[in-house]
């Protein structure tokens, strides 16, 4: 039996052609020959995997973030009629899951804003006595256009788009 | 795709330019030192990360409003609304830190190799240039969400120019465009943030690994050293015949490190996903209400605490520019030709008490 | 180039051994305008916490401070009207100035921003009694002035109200707010951990705020009856305010578990490289 240092040659018959199960070397050589591959097939398989897992999740969430909003994107319409409210009144809807109310501006049409007070959220009502917006948790008041006329909030009410449509009052 | 096709397309590619010599000499025939070490490999997670940040700003600028009135709320509605807009956005905030984090490591690393050394002091100075870039890219981008947070920590850092003398306000307020910080710089740090700044970075990190390639990677100064890059009168490549082919071994290192990496970033955007999103960050900016703690973002707090203990203004610009300088002409002042830094304690020292300081003055800037 | 760190050590020492560094920092630096703390000048707090106030009174400002009304910026001149800003005319009709109210008209003083509870309070027991009599409970008697809080139901209890009569109906009163109140202050818990959570809630934060107010407003009428009616309708305002914050919590455990699957998946990744860069090559 010839004395093979450990890691030289790699074939599974012996240089002098001896065969592998002569050679105890060269069968231990093909043992771990055949580990090597076998783990390094394992190792790719599983990196694969959690490759293509990775990929798929960068993916999916990509897809979605790109896609156009579904139906909740858009907000729905609010429609009424025109005989609902009076002259110099207003009435209050719900909008959009919101708050809202429409008034019908003697001499100025129909207008419709968002009652959340832009300072703290209370809801805001229309005081047609005085012709004015106001909140009644801080006093605050608001022109008919919707602007802050005094008190502390500090944008001006969210005005919604209305048009009229013959008998009909469409909100956004 | 079965063999047959996949033949018949590197062919294809091969008398066309040449793939199979390509492959060769760029990849498996090219050597890396056979001492390298994983430091190494900072330098490509740095790129990757980078090419993250440009992949994730590019979906964010999809529903990111760049004025005043709207970024806020823009912003909050990718947090909230926008299905995984939360992912994108903590992906750009937590990769932008871990960004800086792998440059500053890529820096010490460098620094304490000795790979700034002849020939490769012009790769170096690059390297500083990327530095500052990816300085103001973070100082830029950290104004665009238009928080309590962003607006407050920005016009600290915009007014810290403000105390040289005679230049000074005006380069304030070219920073700024207006006297305050206002819609009109946010205008101009997104223009720099978008597109100046992605050009400047992608040229500089051109020319560096041009560089990198070109001269040849520098071999660590540990272990077996195996030649003598010294007495430097002509030019020639660096390379390194018994070192280990950079694919697949080397390049399957770096992949390690980015692994390593990319799950520290998800591991804070899972279990710390305010850790850089404080309170703040969720207050729509205010000009008239100062928040009772600002602090600029954590990489300015060590510049911001050394301000702060020089009560002279203009001694404490000055300084920061000294040092810059220091930074950026390194090579220069440092022109020993022994590598090894182990063998040069009194280097090592300066160099471990320049990071203690650097760090002592960060937290520092945090807690007071 | 050596000869740079001792320069570099002369230049820093000198000044760094100045004792008052921090108050030259704060004057050339925090005292513009946008810097620190906010520097503004409010003369009333300045004379009225001076040694020219009568010592029972020199406290105000300092129980001011305490109160729910500096916390959220309202000052001296929000409710007694007058200049802050000039000490001459800080007190001048001009200017606005009202002076102290008298205690019947201590509800339109407090009234001039809190407007509906005004209007409420008007047609109460409590208010018809101050203004019919003179006698009775005003604002302040229960909510205190310069050191008013937050309103909390702890305000309406036995030691307060049996001053003037029995606890009965208070009682009565007090059961009917309980349930709505305890819910409000739910809302109240988990809005402040999903801030904590990164989350912004101001959409919640306001419909609480509408309808605390709204709640709080209706009950100054002091008809228990009313209230009653109404409860069924604020508490299902409320409900759908906590199933919003619901789902929100529920938003945040999917996303911590997404990114936290995401982030197996690269240490596994890491692991399965590092041991495919150990083993040999054949």
């Amino acid at each position: 039996m010839r004395f093979y240092p450990q890691g030289y040659g790699s074939r599974e018959t012996g240089l002098n052609g001896e065969r592998g199960n002569d050679n105890v070397f060269a069968s231990q050589r093909g043992t771990r020959k055949l580990n090597i591959m076998k783990r390094r097939r394992f190792l790719n398989l599983l990196l694969t995997l959690l490759g293509l897992t990775t990929v798929g999740s960068i993916v999916y969430p990509l897809g979605r973030f790109l896609a156009p909003p579904g139906e909740k994107g858009k907000s729905k319409q609010v429609s009424l009629k025109r005989s609902e409210i009076p002259a110099g009144e207003a009435k209050d809807i719900p909008f959009a899951g919101m708050p809202a109310m429409v008034i019908n501006l003697p001499g100025r049409g129909f207008v419709a804003f968002s009652r959340v007070c832009s300072h703290l959220g209370c809801l805001v009502d229309y005081d047609k006595v005085r012709n004015r917006i106001f909140c009644p948790c801080h006093a605050a008041v608001f022109d008919l256009e919707g602007n802050v006329v005094t008190g502390p909030p500090p944008k001006p009410l969210q005005k919604l788009p209305l048009r009229v449509e013959g008998e009909s009052i469409v909100i956004g | 795709m079965d063999n047959e096709m996949w033949a018949k397309i590197k062919n294809w590619l091969e008398i066309r330019i040449g793939l199979t010599e390509l492959i060769q000499t760029q990849l498996t025939e090219y050597r890396v030192p056979k001492n390298i070490n994983l430091f190494y490999t900072l330098g490509f997670v740095a790129l990757v990360f980078f090419v993250l940040q440009v992949v994730t700003g590019f979906f964010l600028l999809f529903y990111y409003i760049p004025h005043s009135e709207t970024a806020f709320r823009s912003v909050q509605e990718i947090m909230s609304t926008v299905p995984y807009g939360w992912l994108v956005r903590q992906m750009h905030v937590v990769g932008s830190t871990l960004m800086f984090v792998c440059v500053f490591l890529h820096f010490i690393a460098v620094l304490f190799m000795g790979g700034y050394k002849k020939p490769r002091e012009l790769t170096w100075v690059v390297g500083t240039f990327m530095f500052f870039v990816t300085v103001v890219f973070c100082l830029s981008g950290y104004l665009l969400p238009w928080s309590q947070m962003s607006y407050w920590a920005t016009t600290i850092a915009t007014t810290m120019p403000t105390a040289f003398p005679y230049i000074g306000d005006m380069v304030g307020n070219l920073m700024k465009g207006s006297p305050q910080v206002s819609g009109l710089t946010l205008n101009r740090f997104f223009a720099l943030h978008v597109t100046l700044l992605p050009l400047i970075l992608v040229i500089l990190i051109g020319l560096h690994l041009f560089l990198v390639r070109r001269i040849g990677i520098s071999s660590p100064p540990f272990g077996n050293v195996e030649e003598a890059e010294r007495s430097w009168t002509e030019y020639h490549h660096v390379s390194h015949p018994n070192g280990h082919p950079f694919y697949p071994d080397f390049v399957l290192k770096e992949v390690v490190m980015l692994m390593i990496f990319f799950a520290v970033m998800f591991f804070i955007i899972s279990f710390l996903p305010t850790l850089l999103l404080p309170e703040e960050s969720n207050i729509a900016a205010d000009p008239f209400k100062t928040p009772a703690h600002i602090k600029p973002e954590w990489y300015f707090l060590a510049p911001y605490q050394m301000l702060k203990i020089i009560p002279n203004k203009f001694l404490g610009i000055s300084l920061q520019i000294i040092l810059s300088l220091l930074f950026i002409l390194w090579p220069f002042l440092d022109t020993k030709e022994e590598v090894n830094i182990l063998k040069r304690p009194r280097l090592l020292a300066f160099f471990v008490l320049g990071i203690f300081l650097w760090v002592v003055f960060t937290i520092w800037g945090k807690v007071s | 180039m050596r000869s740079m760190l001792p320069l570099f050590i002369l230049l820093i020492l000198p000044p760094a051994a100045q004792a008052d560094w921090k108050e030259q920092f704060e004057k050339e630096f925090l005292t513009r305008p946008w810097a620190g703390v906010q520097v503004q000048r409010n003369v009333c707090i300045e004379c009225h916490s001076s040694e020219m106030m009568k010592p029972e009174d020199r406290d105000i400002p300092r129980k001011w401070e305490t109160s729910w009304h500096s916390q959220n910026g309202i000052s001296c001149q929000n409710c007694h009207g007058g200049d802050p800003n000039d000490a001459e005319n800080a007190m001048s009709p001009q200017r606005g100035f009202v002076g102290t109210p008298k205690p019947a008209q201590i509800p339109e003083f407090c009234g001039k921003c809190h407007a509906g509870i005004l209007k409420n309070f008007l047609e109460s027991g409590h208010g018809k009694a101050l203004k019919t009599s003179g006698k009775g409970p005003n604002c302040v008697t229960c909510h205190g002035s310069h050191t008013v809080q937050k309103a909390s139901i702890q305000i309406i209890n036995e030691a307060s109200c049996t001053k003037c009569h029995s606890y009965g109906r208070v009682k009565e009163m007090r059961q009917a707010l309980l349930v709505t109140e305890n819910r409000m202050n739910e809302i109240e818990k988990s809005l402040k951990e999903l801030k904590t959570e990164g989350v912004f809630t101001e959409e919640e934060d306001k419909s609480l705020f509408s309808t605390q107010a709204e709640f709080r407003i209706l009950f100054h009428t002091e008809d228990v009856s009313l209230v009653k009616k109404r409860t069924d309708e604020f508490i299902r305002k409320l409900s759908s305010i906590q199933a919003k914050i619901q789902k929100t919590f529920e938003e945040i455990k999917f996303r911590k578990n997404f990114s936290a699957f995401l982030m197996m998946i690269f240490i596994g990744m890491a692991i399965g490289f590092g041991l495919l860069a150990k083993t040999p090559k054949e």
